[in-house]
């Protein structure tokens, strides 16, 4: 990523260093495009199996008409939502600096998140890699509890997870040293 | 009986083409505002818009010939009379 978006993206602290920003993995978007992908085939493959049916028989100017506009339509909600869901991936990350985490995450069209957390205040962390596609490929989960509270902060779809929460718990010590000696 | 102009089919299609517009722009000011990499982002806007112009020319060249003065005859109970 270009460290100068990003630092302007999360207001970066004078002190503050990036360590790592992440995206989920790679394979997520891979499924997303395969299944935006059938979407397309899909009126191809049905005409195919039903041309010489009778209600694929298109003679008429009204039923023609609105076959070519529900096509036209189809396809443009289509490369839409395709689009929609490269956002949903590409605009969805999480940074991690010295100081805290942060959560950046666009939820459809209309909606964008971001949270934060201060990584002293971590107090623990569990990850996980669940399932047949995340074993073959590698991408799991990541769970951080925060003193205090009841919610959990959670990297989802992330790759190499446990090397990721070993990174996360490391600075989150470091952290906690310099807090510690800051209050002294 | 009902009997309409074709060239009424074309409003609800403007419609939603509008919407598609609209959803578009939206997305669009997305990534370019929340952009990370310029590379990425340059090349997505410009394969998101190539499609759409992709489209749009296929849609015209198909509807285009076609005569939207055509009036349609709808008898209630027998279907549609071309």
């Amino acid at each position: 990523m270009s460290a100068i978006r990003l630092k302007t993206l999360i207001n970066q602290k004078g002190y503050e260093r990036i360590i790592k920003s992440v995206r989920r993995d790679k394979i997520i978007l891979l499924g997303s495009m395969f299944f935006y992908f059938l979407l397309f085939l899909a009126p191809v493959i049905l005409y195919l199996l039903f041309k010489n049916n009778f209600f694929i028989n298109l003679t008429g100017s009204f039923w023609r008409v609105a076959a070519i506009m529900g096509a036209s339509i189809y396809y443009f909600s289509c490369w839409l939502f395709f689009f929609g869901a490269f956002l949903d991936y590409y605009l969805d990350f999480w940074v991690i600096t010295n100081d805290r985490l942060l959560n950046i995450e666009q939820n459809g069209t209309f909606a964008r998140i971001i949270s934060e957390l201060d990584l002293y205040k971590i107090q623990d962390a569990t990850s996980e890699v669940k399932g047949i596609l995340a074993s073959l490929f590698g991408y799991g989960s990541i769970h951080i509890q925060t003193a205090g509270e009841t919610k959990r902060f959670e990297l989802k779809q992330i790759p190499n997870p446990h090397e990721l929460r070993k990174i996360i718990m490391d600075m989150a010590e470091e952290d906690r040293k310099f807090h510690m000696t800051q209050t002294k | 009986m009902v009997s309409f102009i074709l060239s009424i089919l074309l409003i609800p299609y403007a419609v939603i083409l509008a919407i598609t517009a609209f959803l578009s722009f939206i997305n669009l000011r997305n990534l370019i505002r929340y952009r990370t990499e310029d590379v990425i982002s340059f090349f997505a806007c410009f394969i998101f818009l190539a499609g759409l112009a992709f489209l749009g020319y296929f849609s015209y060249g198909y509807l285009s010939p076609i005569d939207w003065k055509e009036i349609i005859t709808f008898n209630l109970g027998q279907g549609i009379n071309f």
